[in-house]
């Protein structure tokens, strides 16, 4: 989960971060260790920006939020929601903390435990998925399980296990991409064993020399026919970002 | 409605000075909403009484470097018993403050209410500027102190508006001045120059405690009627994160120097919780006054998928008494329509019971 904080930090992104350096040796000769370290080491961002697509798939029916979407550090996250029915909306993830503001009556409310298991804004993630902020080299034990190719992409198969707690995932299965040591798929598992998300990279575009991945799929396996699909777009990588921007001041902005 | 509409005026002819209404950002968002009701008296003989709503929600937005500002306003035409409703509102004191138009002019003089009722409400009309850690705002907006959601003694400007079914608060002219010296902590400093509660000036220091704790303490100074020394106020507002359970509460006294040092006090306590796609939430407030007065607001929200919401809402006030409870069928997400089915039953301060269905639509663009 910690890969996406990285890259992402912020909700959508924290599930999907792909690694994002290139790989300047066999990645054939890596340890399950080393190959999980690279691809937290990927995530090598200091901050970003970027708008988002949200389309939240239900069966036949199909919900769409955008939103703007600041970044920086592994601890600061902040989210406008810009589509006509959630317009001014906004969400601030400092470390473990989320708060969200509703324009309509300015009203400020920090999310509370209990609401944490909830998907955010009606989508696949939770607001659990957004705060996790751990590396997953801290996190797992991990091993190889086997080679796929997978799109087209020879990926290692790696089988992560935590035992600490606090895990929200305490199992996960990862595809990773050998040449750029980014995620493409990923499994997440409850401690019986039940799996509870599966998400996707479906599409890439290439910044500063980099891979990037720009639409990721995320489904909770929980739900019947449910699945969130999230495009980024108009992403900055390091941009400058107003230190107030991650402080409840940005919501009266 | 004198006030808002000099306001108004002045508003519009200061922004153009700091600069708002430039290329940096400037939106518009339009909500058309129409509404169809039917109540029935429940005792025999039983009498049915119909109406319509039908609006329309404007809401401008507009920013450049550090100033932006808000104006909001709902154009509503109603009809049959929505017109009565409102009309009976109408006589409350304060109530016709932000009404910018109104036809026909509303007269306490006219018992028998119009059958039709055209008005022009101002919801917010804020001006905002930051510098460094300090922000201000200006104009018809909220100060949104206190934990509570139906109740809360803590926001000593704010009126709630429960005539929904569902709390919430009403914008109010102010101005205030905040402070933040960390990421989720500010000291916050409110006038309300002509609040219906009387002018008043407070400070309320805000902050979260160990990730799991947020509180806030207040104090402050109101005008009241016949007394020449003002009124003391003075807060303390609490929640817990217990993860399962998020318990919150507000205790505020009033001090009056004039009358012996009359002291008045509020005390509100609510919780939250979650199962499953259950949230369930209960508010009390204890407000002893000539007698108690005991006010109760309690909720269970049921998600049944992306699309389909439950609410089962309750609530009572005892001046005036009020109590209703019912249940509302929400669908959103259908591109960008949202469809309300409700049904109630409320019981007047004449002591008869209504019954109540009401049907809305809801266009956002």
């Amino acid at each position: 989960m910690k890969i996406a904080q990285r890259a992402l930090i912020v909700f959508l992104a924290t599930i999907f971060s792909l690694g994002l350096g290139i790989a300047t040796i066999s990645a054939q000769t890596l340890s399950a260790e080393e190959i999980l370290t690279r691809v937290d080491a990927n995530q090598v961002y200091s901050a970003i920006y970027y708008e988002g697509r949200m389309e939240i798939v239900s069966g036949a029916r199909v919900k769409v939020k955008t939103m703007k979407a600041w970044a920086e550090g592994e601890d600061k996250a902040f989210i406008e929601f810009t589509n006509p029915e959630d317009r001014g909306t906004k969400m601030l993830r400092l470390k473990d903390e989320l708060w969200m503001y509703f324009p309509s009556e300015r009203d400020t409310v920090k999310i509370s435990g209990a609401m944490l298991r909830q998907g955010i804004m009606g989508s696949d993630f939770s607001y659990q998925d957004a705060m996790s902020s751990e590396e997953l080299s801290e996190l797992y034990t991990a091993s190889i399980s086997g080679s796929e190719i997978l799109e087209g992409r020879d990926c290692h198969i790696l089988e992560l296990r935590s035992g600490a707690s606090g895990v929200h995932y305490p199992r996960r299965k990862l595809w990773v991409d050998k040449e750029h040591f980014t995620i493409l798929r990923g499994e997440l598992y409850a401690k019986s064993g039940t799996l509870l998300k599966v998400l996707r990279v479906l599409g890439t575009l290439s910044l500063q020399g980099r891979r990037f991945p720009s639409v990721v799929e995320y489904a909770d396996q929980l739900k019947k026919n449910s699945k969130t699909l999230l495009t980024m777009d108009s992403i900055v990588i390091n941009p400058s970002i107003d230190p107030g921007r991650f402080s409840l001041q940005a919501f009266s902005r | 409605m004198k006030r808002p509409v000099a306001f108004a005026l002045a508003f519009f002819l200061l922004a153009p000075l700091s600069g708002v209404g430039a290329e940096d950002g400037l939106s518009l968002s339009t909500q058309v909403r129409t509404k169809a009701s039917l109540y029935s008296t429940i005792a025999s003989p039983s009498s049915f009484s119909i109406g319509s709503a039908a609006g329309l929600d404007f809401l401008l937005e507009g920013s450049r470097d550090r100033t932006s500002f808000r104006a909001g306003a709902r154009l509503s035409l109603l009809q049959g018993n929505e017109a009565a409703d409102l009309w009976l509102a109408l006589g409350m004191p304060g109530a016709r403050d932000d009404y910018l138009l109104m036809a026909p002019v509303f007269d306490s003089a006219v018992v028998t209410p119009p059958s039709a009722l055209l008005t022009l409400a101002l919801e917010e009309l804020a001006l905002r500027s930051y510098a460094g850690p300090f922000s201000f705002e200006a104009g018809l907006s909220h100060a949104n102190w206190g934990m509570g959601r139906a109740f809360s003694p803590a926001d000593y400007f704010t009126d709630i508006d429960y005539s929904s079914g569902q709390p919430s608060r009403r914008p109010t002219l102010l101005g205030k001045a905040t402070w933040y010296p960390g990421p989720v902590s500010s000291l916050e400093l409110v006038l309300t120059p002509y609040s219906k509660f009387g002018q008043a000036l407070a400070l309320r220091g805000y902050t979260t405690i160990f990730d799991a704790v947020t509180m806030a303490i207040s104090a402050g100074l109101r005008e009241a009627a016949g007394s020449s020394a003002g009124l003391l106020l003075g807060g303390v507002e609490l929640s817990i994160d217990l993860f399962y359970l998020a318990p919150y509460g507000e205790a505020v006294f009033i001090l009056d120097p004039g009358k012996s040092w009359n002291l008045q006090y509020s005390i509100m306590g609510g919780a939250e919780t979650r199962i499953a796609d259950l949230t369930l939430m209960g508010e009390y407030l204890f407000a002893p006054r000539k007698t108690a007065v005991h006010s109760i607001y309690a909720a269970a929200a049921w998600k049944i998928d992306e699309w389909f919401s439950l609410t089962l809402p309750l609530l009572y006030i005892p001046n005036p008494e009020h109590l209703s409870f019912g249940a509302s069928l929400s669908a959103s997400g259908f591109g960008a329509m949202e469809y309300r089915a409700g049904l109630s039953c409320e019981k007047s301060a004449g002591g008869d019971w209504l019954l109540g269905l009401s049907l809305q639509a809801s266009l956002f663009f």
